[in-house]
């Protein structure tokens, strides 16, 4: 049973659409991408499942139940559009953040100590936010988010204004959240994230779902006719090969139409070229995010 | 509701620790406390220099007429002129030989009573007093040199209470300090009733402006309705404004009388705690009305400083009661002083003023009431369908069609 699952999801405001058609859903320990251009619609789509917007047409469902604030209250929820209060400590900024998702003042008080001090928040949290730099604030506020132990996350666009160290920090965490069960969406522009990260992908263009599957198979979906292996030997032309190039020590061949991998690999062999690793060439997220929002006629 | 209170509880915290608000609040005890203190202290010194300088550069003539014989046989100041009788004296005032006269009364040795008549008493009652000092300084001096007994030693310390009245026997109007009780004091405490009002709307249009500006609404609004933070906002500050009001009340409780005890005609000054509960009703009225208001402000705008540029639209026609207080303290129940406590806006304010200056026209005070307590519910209801939308609307203002699009729903 998904943990969330919105089906037919449409809303506008006033004379512009911004969701026409999302349909999608998250497995409880699955970690799912949410990608599209900017204006696509992802962001509408979070509210509508937070209930921050009504949506106009759709089926919104959070543990195979309709939303109401208590089940939108289990949701951890990392807004793009954030910020913590001014001019009040930081523990109590958090805490009151807590106390809205129900928790008592003291399991408020006692987590978000925890959460601080596992984001390396410890020396911060009587300083006033007015003081914490954008990546403290940034901590701060995912602090807020895993306050409760949500089993649904919803993160939007996650990662920015955080050093590489606190990135990976950020992402152990969300895997750990995924191996302890928890449903998680996560928004962003960052593909290579995206690729190590998520089991699955949907992808918006133009306020609609344009792709949507695991990861491995969309990137296989989207590939080019296209060989990449390692050797220590030169080489040079291959016949069915439009085009080789050199790329951080391993071939990249593009093949000629209609020319199958194992006709190069064959010629590879008959050459006497040592292999040390031979792959068909998968599609980056980044061309898939490119070619399906072209594809979609996005105007991005 | 247990979100509305969270955010209530919040929202109260956050205001009473706020610097703007200890200082606003414990700067009027403090002030009151050293007035106090100062007369307390200093109070004789005080009025034995006023009443020194006043009865040297006093230049009113006066009749005098002794039924009591304290003064039998004593020589009078020269500002002072003894009369057969009361008739022969008044007929010295008409034609203006002088400014007013006394009448000691018989029992006086016992009631302390000197009748004081002037055909005017100054703009500020300063005739009454010239006149209060110049004869206390006369009896006094008459009572000390008599070696009088020590019963009688009270009213050698407060020789005359002054009963005035005009010509026609009628009391004067606004004579004696009792007039800044009568007027000053209520039209003050109206003022800072409104001043409760202001600061704690403008606390909630900072916290609605701040949360959108900070970005932090989103997160709320992930955790609990428009509905109910604002409900929260409204409450908490509400809470925090009535925590200012019982840290000015309090005090003033303990300190006014000891105050007023330092007054020599004061004693039998008595509060008219009648108009208590209407006095809060607009106070509470209006705050819900400007708090709907400031809300939606708050929501509407994208910066802080935008919502307050906004705001000062709605507090200017709200303070014009104040511009126009002379009517209002004239004819507190006058066309003027009813149709602005008719006006929902101008309403808290003006029902304030004209229950301060003693309105007696309970109909029109209770409709007054009655329609800033239907406007209310109205407000807020508009109020929270704007608050929904215009929250999470950030880097532009909303249009007129977002509003009515809002309330429409």
């Amino acid at each position: 049973m998904p943990a969330l699952e919105i089906r037919g999801l449409r809303k506008s405001f006033a004379d512009v659409t911004a969701v026409r058609d999302v349909s999608l859903s998250v497995e409880p320990g699955e970690i799912l991408g949410l990608l599209g251009p900017n204006g696509a619609g992802k962001t509408t789509t979070i509210r509508s499942v937070m209930g921050i917007v009504t949506p106009d047409a759709g089926d919104i469902r959070i543990h195979d139940r309709p939303p109401t604030i208590e089940l939108r209250r289990r949701i951890g929820y990392l807004p793009e559009e954030r910020g913590l209060h001014r001019g009040v400590r930081t523990l109590d900024a958090v805490e009151y953040l807590g106390r809205l998702k129900g928790l008592s003042r003291a399991q408020a008080r006692f987590r978000a100590e925890a959460w601080l001090g596992r984001l390396d928040l410890d020396e911060a949290t009587s300083r006033k936010t007015d003081g914490l730099s954008r990546g403290m604030a940034q901590k701060a506020q995912i602090a807020a988010t895993l306050l409760t132990d949500p089993d649904i996350l919803i993160l939007d666009e996650p990662t920015q204004n955080l050093d590489p160290i606190n990135v990976k920090l950020l992402l152990d965490i969300i895997r750990e959240r995924r191996d302890a069960g928890a449903a998680i969406v996560i928004s962003t522009h960052v593909m290579s994230q995206v690729e190590h990260l998520a089991d699955r992908i949907y992808l918006i263009a133009d306020g609609r779902g344009v792709v949507e599957g695991r990861v491995a198979d969309v990137r296989r979906a989207y590939a080019p006719n296209a060989v990449r292996f390692a050797s220590p030997d030169r080489v040079a032309d291959l016949p069915g090969v439009a085009e080789l190039r050199d790329e951080d020590g391993a071939y990249y061949a593009v093949l000629a139409a209609g020319v199958a991998p194992e006709t190069v690999l064959r010629e590879l062999v008959q050459r006497g070229v040592r292999i040390d690793r031979f792959e068909r060439a998968l599609a980056s997220l980044d061309d898939v995010f490119i070619q399906a929002v072209r594809e979609a006629g996005h105007d991005a | 509701m247990r979100n509305a209170a969270v955010v209530a509880s919040w929202e109260l915290r956050r205001t009473i620790g706020r610097k703007g608000f200890l200082i606003s609040t414990a700067a009027l005890p403090v002030l009151l406390a050293i007035t106090v203190l100062v007369f307390v202290i200093f109070g004789d010194r005080i009025g034995g220099a006023v009443a020194e300088a006043s009865t040297s550069d006093s230049d009113n003539r006066y009749g005098l007429i002794d039924y009591a014989g304290v003064l039998a046989g004593r020589n009078l100041p020269p500002d002072f002129s003894r009369f057969a009788d009361e008739a022969t004296m008044r007929a010295a005032l008409s034609r203006g030989d002088v400014d007013g006269y006394f009448v000691v009364d018989a029992g006086y040795m016992a009631s302390g009573d000197v009748r004081f008549v002037a055909d005017e008493f100054g703009t500020f009652g300063e005739r009454e007093g010239d006149a209060r000092r110049a004869i206390r300084s006369v009896l006094l001096e008459a009572l000390l040199e008599a070696h009088v007994a020590p019963e009688i030693a009270p009213r050698i310390q407060q020789p005359v209470t002054l009963r005035a009245e005009s010509e026609d026997g009628s009391p004067p109007p606004g004579f004696g300090a009792g007039m800044i009780f009568d007027s000053v004091v209520p039209y003050v405490a109206a003022i800072l009733f409104m001043v409760v009002v202001f600061t704690s709307a403008g606390y909630l249009l900072e916290g609605v402006s701040e949360e959108k500006e900070t970005r932090v609404i989103e997160l709320v609004l992930s955790s609990v309705t428009p509905d109910q933070l604002l409900l929260g906002k409204v409450a908490g500050q509400a809470l925090a404004g009535l925590t200012q009001l019982l840290a000015w009340v309090l005090p003033a409780l303990a300190l006014v009388p000891v105050l007023l005890a330092q007054f020599d005609d004061l004693g039998d000054l008595t509060f008219n705690l009648a108009v208590l509960p209407l006095a809060l009703a607009y106070l509470l009225l209006g705050y819900l009305l400007f708090a709907a208001f400031y809300a939606t402000v708050g929501s509407l705008t994208t910066s802080f400083k935008e919502s307050q540029q906004l705001a000062a639209y709605l507090i200017l026609p709200s303070i014009v009661p104040f511009m126009l207080s002379a009517f209002i303290q004239g004819d507190p129940d006058g066309m003027l002083a009813v149709a602005l406590s008719w006006i929902p806006i101008t309403a808290p304010i003006a029902g304030l003023m004209r229950v301060a200056a003693g309105s007696q026209d309970t109909l029109s005070l209770a409709i007054s009431v009655g329609i800033l307590a239907a406007c209310v519910p109205l407000a807020l209801w508009i109020s929270t369908r704007v608050f929904r939308i215009g929250l999470l609307v950030y880097g532009r203002r909303l249009r007129l069609g977002d509003i009515v699009r809002a309330v429409r729903g």
